[in-house]
């Protein structure tokens, strides 16, 4: 059931991803970009908050007031900027929101990768925790509201009590001393959301924490429009003595505030509490299947410490320890727990090439169930069977286009867990086979590579700009890289049919010139 | 896709992704209550009477006891619950009796109620009781009033004073 909705969220993302990367393009695309969107909203809010502290005035009496003087005599300045505050956090609920779904749609939440989804949860409660506090503190009649309804609902857990919702029952009982706790709440509650959200992205190796600067720009200046356009304002000041029959919700953050009113407190507890619960037990209520590949393992004979794949490793699986048995070298070692079984480190390993001449090629680092040797057989095998007189090899990623919907008797296609799993020689050797003509290398969109950094390596790896380089001597049209979502399958088609005519064009300039010496 | 297309679809989805924020960042207007109706509030601390008589104790039992713990007179600490109601135009709208805070019921009693009702004219009365032995209800106060719509009526217990009162 979980894999169904998964799936058709997939195939919405996806449709969505595509339209989007025609308009925008692969490099600016928002929805692969969601985390790094998130950050930055978050950055904003932090920057336009703390101009908005040094006018604020932290007394009941005083806060409406300031907030007022500040909308108001400096529109210009504070007005902007206490939208923007606003607005720049509705956009990171929203940012946010649709990243825990995409996650959820991509599947990763599963097996090693439970822990970003985990430390997600708590900070949903955080940020809306840090929102709903801001509210309160403007004091007019939604924080009323806010104040009514906030301290009643957290009231009804039994160890908090009735006493909570008195502070706020008439303009007598107002302190401000609570008042001051609510400042400090504002303050304190976004610092644990941004260690959380440290926290959140820290077994992943180079997280994408800001966008790029074309769609951050965007962002920033739409944001800016709108704060011109329809700058923040407040309800009018709080008044316990009148009850606000008509308030003008933020539905972004506050939609479980009606619910509150019609269910009443017990449930909507229920409500969020089980959600969230379900969402942090996600990763083993639905876990990988049985047969799904098994963490990369070190084979000590033929690491000789390089490091390349601690540097790889897209999950900071790898460490380097002390090796076996030579003294001084060092030698990698892997967390199973922390592995996600891409194969990045096997495509890094330099003694992952099919030129050695060993009767059972071993690399120093692979995934077991899917070895470079059993990569090599397999390639053979399928080499055997091609026909025709321009005999192609493409190699592709099982997240990325299904390559296998242009197999045929002129082309030989290869899936693979990850395109980084291919190691540059293995590409370099398959090409200097006297009958094949070209290599193609194909994977996840260049933004969007669902073990994270598989299309970067590869890319940096094919260009000479990270080890292991790609040495072919067949000339570099022998082997060529292809980008492109699963959702773009003609594309992928197309750059197929274009590879074979500059493969034909530069063979044709070969003959001419060999028939001109 | 032509440059001006492609900036044009940018333009677009940012519109729309401003619109989406701006419009949902406060609308549509939550009807919380219809115009027409009043609140009354009922909140209030207060510590019920000691349950149980004090006990003095004898020279033999003073004499048992390690010398920094001889007090003569012991009191027990829990206290009684409160038994409060809330008539309105004579019909019993709350009822309830409210156990003590403390591991061993010595706090405050803490009430906390809300009802919504029509705006127009009131009668009311508030009643509580705050040991088991009383058969009446020592704490009473009703009133006949005007609630304008949307106005909030809070009624407290000053308990140095014995009586409810109005906020
Ligand atoms: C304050 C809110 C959040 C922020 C700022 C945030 C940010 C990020 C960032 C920057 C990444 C790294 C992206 C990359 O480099 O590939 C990430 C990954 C991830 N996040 Fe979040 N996130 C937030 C909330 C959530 C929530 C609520 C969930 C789900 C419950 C979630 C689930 C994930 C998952 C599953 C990954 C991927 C980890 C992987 O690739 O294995 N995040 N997040």
């Amino acid at each position: 059931m979980i894999r169904v909705i998964e799936r058709s969220a997939l195939s919405l993302f996806r449709m969505m991803e595509s339209a989007f990367n025609q308009i925008f393009g692969e490099r600016w695309n928002p929805w692969y970009q969601l985390g790094a969107l998130s950050f930055y909203f978050f950055w904003i809010v932090t920057v336009t908050g703390l101009y908005l502290f040094i006018f604020f005035d932290t007394s009941i009496s005083g806060a409406f007031e300031s907030m007022e003087a500040l909308t108001n005599n400096q529109w210009f300045a504070g007005g902007i900027i206490r939208s923007l505050h606003r607005y720049a956090s509705d956009a990171m609920a929203i940012t946010v929101t649709l990243h825990l779904l995409r996650e959820f749609s991509l599947g990763r939440f599963r097996g090693a990768r439970w822990f970003s989804w985990f430390s997600g949860v708590p900070l949903l409660w955080l940020l809306f925790a840090s929102a709903i506090g801001g509210y309160w503190l403007v004091w007019d009649q939604l924080a009323q509201y806010i104040s009514e309804i906030t301290t009643e609902w957290f009231g009804w857990l039994p160890f908090i009590g009735d006493s909570l919702a008195r502070n706020f029952v008439s303009n007598q009982t107002l302190s401000d001393r609570f008042f001051s706790l609510l400042v400090f709440m504002h303050i304190a509650i976004p610092l644990f959301l941004l260690v959380g959200m440290f926290i959140h992205i820290k077994r992943i190796k180079l997280p994408k924490t800001s966008p790029p600067k074309g769609l951050a720009r965007g962002t920033l200046a739409a944001l800016i429009l709108l704060s011109l356009i329809k700058p923040a304002v407040s309800m009018n000041k709080a008044d316990m003595s009148v009850s606000v029959t008509s308030i003008d919700l933020d539905w972004v953050y506050m939609n479980v505030y009606p619910l509150l009113d019609s269910w009443g407190y017990g449930p909507v507890w229920a409500l969020l509490v089980g959600i969230s619960g379900a969402l942090a037990i996600l990763p083993w209520l639905s876990p990988n299947k049985k047969n799904t590949q098994q963490a990369a393992e070190v084979n000590p004979d033929n690491c000789n410490g390089c490091s390349w794949c601690y540097q790889d490793c897209p999950f900071e699986a790898i460490t380097m320890i002390e090796h076996d048995f030579k003294k001084g070298h060092k030698q990698a070692q892997v967390d199973p727990d922390l592995c996600t079984a891409c194969g990045i480190c096997a495509g890094s390993c330099p003694s992952a090439t099919p030129f050695r001449h060993v009767d059972e090629l071993i690399s120093g680092i692979e995934i077991p169930s899917f070895s470079i040797d059993h990569l090599r057989q397999e390639t053979h095998k399928k080499l055997e069977a091609l026909k025709g007189n321009q005999r192609l090899v493409v190699f592709g990623c099982d997240h990325g286009n299904e390559i296998k919907r242009i197999a045929d008797d002129q082309t030989a296609v290869i899936s693979l867990p990850c395109a980084g799993l291919l190691p540059p020689s293995f590409a370099d050797y398959i090409s200097r086979q006297p009958e094949i003509d070209g290599v193609m290398v194909s994977g996840c969109c260049s933004q969007d590579c669902y073990f994270r950094k598989g299309t970067e390596w590869t890319e940096q790896r094919f260009h000479r700009e990270r080890m292991p380089h790609l040495r072919t001597k067949a000339g570099q049209q022998k082997v060529k890289l292809f980008w492109a979502g699963p959702a773009e399958g003609k594309k992928l088609k197309q750059a197929l049919t274009e590879y074979r005519i500059e493969l034909a064009i530069h063979k044709a300039e070969e003959t001419e010139g060999s028939g001109h010496d | 896709m032509t440059n001006w297309k492609f900036w044009a679809g940018q333009l677009l989805c940012y519109s729309l992704f401003i619109g989406f924020i701006g419009y949902f960042s406060n609308s549509p207007a939550y009807q919380r209550f219809p115009d027409n109706q009043a609140m009354i509030k009922l909140s209030l601390r207060h510590a019920g009477q000691l349950i149980g008589e004090c006990h003095i104790r004898s020279e033999t039992e003073l004499a048992q006891l390690p010398p920094n713990m001889r007090i003569a007179k012991v009191c027990p600490r829990e206290r009684s619950s409160l038994m409060l109601d809330l008539l309105i135009n004579g019909e019993i709208v709350y009822s309830e009796e409210h156990t003590p805070r403390g591991l061993h019921k010595d706090g405050l009693s803490s009430i906390y109620f809300r009802l919504p009702v029509d705006a127009g004219n009131i009668d009311f009365k508030v009643r509580m009781k705050d040991h088991p032995s009383q058969n009446d209800y020592p704490y009473q106060l009703q009133k006949k009033l005007q609630l304008a719509p949307a106005q909030v009526l809070v009624i407290d217990f000053d308990s140095k004073a014995g009586e409810f009162i109005i906020l």
